[in-house]
Order: structure tokens, then C-alpha cells, then sequence
């Protein structure tokens, strides 16, 4: 596709990446903030990822990650193998999902049923972080990523606030009942994104890339 | 979710695919409506795609292609591979650059003052179309789509116009100089995207490049 201003600025290229598969995805349980750590498949899949990066000769200045386990162990799995600077940021921590967090979906019906409606500043799980709230965070953490000089990053996080921070790079407001659009991340997938901050020029490169690893689905 | 393999759709379930390498894109010249055929290299594109997806077992319900040739010609192995017909959509045609179109893009980045294709409002070399008609469009593309049946959907079009059919599903509008997001397509990348009518909601499940595929390939 036609590019007007071939730039030959410095700028950043941005790997958005999920956790592993997490002791709470195996067994069904709503995550939030509860601390999970990966299972076996989920260190696989870590491993798997990153034979196919060492095969691409794919390398990082430095990579974020949530501090939650299931980020944080597939962040340093990562930092290990391609021996970079890992830095942890709670800004890219997954929603807390209030009483939800801990409870499988069927315990959650009971405990704090989903309203009807949900307007987008209502609280998740009566005490967790609305849609506004998650959004707000989200603009924070790539606000943050920014204030770094140009290069290559690898951000460790989760679905949730991933989804939100797409949200704020492509300029989409959090809507009621949850009606925005959602951007898949399956285990270990990335998103990868350029931004040219001397045009404040975003790009998208691709959306959940699992190659290394087929998904399971029922 | 493979593209094309669910069961019981119950869904729109929407796969956008880029052209495969044209003339125009080999000799570095802007196509916009202008047809310019596809390479030697884009013919071998397409019907590597095309095997790949028969030997992959994917299928689509039908195959909606914009009526320009690169467009066409990457459609027609394809349609052949899967079996299927191929429809012609006016509305997928790629942006009109106006008096632009056929011009070297060397010569177009030497202009002074610079060419603003951004802007949303100005018509581009004239009398092609600005970024906002460029958007409407898209978004009277997306109504045709969500009004057919659930089901499964190839639609093979251009760069630009799919780049606004993707903010016409994001929510996202043109803005001026050059500071809207890109969804940078390749040639033969493809969006794969659902939308669920009783949730409204639009999933993006996934954005790949030919590159992408060659790495899947190998990893089997």
C-alpha cells in the first residue's frame, strides 16, 4: 500500500504479547488480579514461541511485563532465552474483576450476576475496574512505554487490558455492555505495532500470531 | 480459530484479503482504479494461496471480489482451488486517486508543496476521493455485508479501501495529516474478523502476512 512519507525517523516497534496458558484458564476460573502461575502447556507454548523467535532472529531492547505470575514467568522465560532487560509495570497487570477474581463461571453467576445493562463506568464484579477505569490504565501503560526512546519492546500482559490498550492506540472509547470490538489473543499470541512518533503514526502489523503453537478449540 | 472451518455458523464470518502483487506494485506506480494485471511473481502468489487453502481444507460460503483485475486475478485460482463463484462488488474497488492514478511514486513524493492523502475532506489528485468518501464508502460496504446471510465470506479487495472497511468496523474515523492508524496489508495479508448480531460485537481473530504462513509452514 501506498506510503506518502517513507519515514526514516526513529521508531518504535511494539510486540503486545499474552501470558501462557495459566493454571486459572486450564481449570476455568475467572483471573483478574488472582495470581496464577503457568501450567506445563503454558511454559511450552512459552518455549515454543521463542524456538520460532530464535529461528527468526527476532530480538528486544527490552521487554515489559505484568507482574502477575502468568505474565511475569512468561516474561522472564523470554528475557532468559533472548537475553534482554525485563522490567516489571503493574500498569499492564490483567482487570481486577473484583468478587469475580477465583471463581469459576458458575460460582460467578451466583456471586455477582452480570446486570442486565452495564454502563461503561460501572465497576466489574461490584468491586473491580469498570470499562473506563481499565482504559484509563491502559492509556497510562503505553503512555509510559513511550516515554522510552525509540526501539524494540515486547509488552508481557494480559487479554483484558491488551484489548484496552488497543482501545487507546487506535483512538475507540469503551462502550456500554462491553459492545466494543474485542481483539482475540490466544495464548502466547502478539499483536505487533509500529508507532513513528515524529508523524504520530501508528501501524498495525498483524493481530493474534500464534504460529508456533496450534490452537486447541471444543 | 482457522479461517473458514467452523461448524453451525452462526455468525458473519468475514476473511479480508489484499491482492497478490500487481504490475502496478512491481513498477512502483499508483494503481488506484487504474487496472493494472497481476506479476508473474502475483499469479504464483495467488495460486500458492489458493492450494494452500484447498490442502488446508478451508472453505467459504461465497467470495465477494472487487471488480478491478489484480483483484479479479487473485480471486480466480482461489475460486477455482474452493469451488465457488466469483461476485463482483462495485463498492470494493480501491481508493480513486484522480489525476495521481499511473503516476510514478517517485514523482508523486517529489511534488512540492508535498500531497496530502490524508486529509479528509480534499479530493486527492482533483477529482479521486478524499479520505472521508473513502469512508463512507467502506461503511456502505460493511451495511451490504452484515445485511447477507450468516455465513462464511471471502471478500478479496485493495490496501486502502480495506483500511477504512477496518475503521468502519473499529469505530474509528478519518482524521487529518496523515495521524489515523494503518493496518499495514501486504500483498495477500488477511483480516479475519466475526461479527455476532445478537452481541453486537466484531472479533478480530486475526491480521496475518504471507511471511507469517511461510514461518506456520515450517512449523507445521
Amino acid at each position: 500500500m501506498f506510503t506518502p512519507n517513507p519515514a526514516s525517523a526513529p521508531f518504535y516497534t511494539i510486540v503486545l504479547l499474552r501470558h501462557g496458558e495459566s493454571v486459572g484458564n486450564a481449570e476455568g476460573f475467572h483471573q483478574g488480579q488472582v495470581d496464577y502461575a503457568l501450567t506445563p502447556t503454558g511454559t511450552g507454548q512459552v518455549k515454543s514461541l521463542l524456538r520460532r523467535w530464535k529461528r527468526e532472529a527476532v530480538t528486544f531492547d527490552r521487554i515489559i511485563a505484568s507482574p502477575l505470575k502468568r505474565a511475569s514467568q512468561t516474561a522472564e522465560l523470554i528475557a532468559q532465552a533472548l537475553e534482554v532487560p525485563l522490567q516489571l509495570d503493574p500498569d499492564w497487570m490483567e482487570r481486577d474483576v473484583g468478587l469475580l477474581g477465583g471463581l469459576r463461571p458458575e460460582e460467578a453467576a451466583e456471586v455477582a450476576p452480570r446486570p442486565v445493562f452495564m454502563h461503561p463506568y460501572q465497576a466489574v464484579g461490584e468491586t473491580g475496574e469498570s470499562q473506563w477505569e481499565l482504559y484509563l490504565r491502559a492509556g497510562r501503560a503505553v503512555q509510559s512505554l513511550i516515554k522510552n526512546p525509540p526501539g524494540r519492546y515486547l509488552v508481557v500482559s494480559h487479554g483484558g487490558i491488551l484489548n484496552l490498550a488497543f482501545y487507546a492506540i487506535l483512538g475507540i472509547a469503551p462502550q456500554a455492555n462491553f459492545t466494543g470490538p474485542r481483539f482475540r489473543f490466544a495464548n502466547t499470541a502478539f499483536a505487533t505495532l509500529t508507532y513513528r512518533p515524529d508523524e504520530h503514526k501508528w501501524a498495525v502489523l498483524g493481530v493474534n500470531d500464534h504460529a508456533h503453537w496450534k490452537e486447541k478449540r471444543a | 480459530m482457522p479461517i473458514g472451518k467452523r461448524s453451525g455458523l452462526d455468525m458473519h464470518d468475514f476473511v479480508f484479503l489484499r491482492h497478490a502483487e500487481s504490475e502496478g506494485n512491481a513498477q512502483g506506480y499508483l494503481q488506484g482504479q487504474i487496472d493494472s494485471p497481476l506479476s508473474e511473481r502475483g499469479i504464483s502468489q495467488a495460486a500458492a494461496l489458493a492450494e494452500r487453502w484447498k490442502a488446508l481444507g478451508v472453505t467459504f460460503d461465497h467470495l465477494i471480489c472487487s471488480p478491478l483485475l489484480r483483484a479479479r486475478q487473485t480471486a480466480s485460482p482461489i475460486a477455482e482451488a474452493l469451488g465457488m463463484e466469483i461476485e463482483i462488488e462495485p463498492l470494493l474497488a480501491e481508493r480513486s486517486f484522480g489525476e495521481l492514478e499511473g503516476r510514478a511514486f517517485i514523482d508523486i513524493n517529489q511534488v512540492q508543496p508535498p500531497i496530502d492523502f490524508s486529509a479528509p475532506f480534499v479530493r486527492v489528485g482533483e477529482t479521486g476521493e478524499s479520505q472521508v468518501d473513502l469512508y463512507l464508502r467502506a461503511c456502505q460496504v460493511l451495511q451490504k455485508l452484515v445485511n447477507l446471510p450468516q455465513g462464511r465470506y471471502l471478500i478479496v479487495a485493495h490496501g486502502s479501501i480495506l483500511n477504512k472497511t477496518m475503521f468502519a468496523i473499529l469505530g474509528i474515523t478519518p482524521q487529518g495529516h496523515g495521524r489515523s492508524p494503518t493496518f499495514h496489508f501486504d500483498n495477500l495479508s488477511y483480516a479475519h474478523l466475526t461479527y455476532d448480531v445478537a452481541s453486537l460485537r466484531w472479533r478480530w481473530i486475526g491480521f496475518t502476512s504471507p511471511e507469517q504462513w511461510d514461518g506456520r509452514l515450517e512449523v507445521k
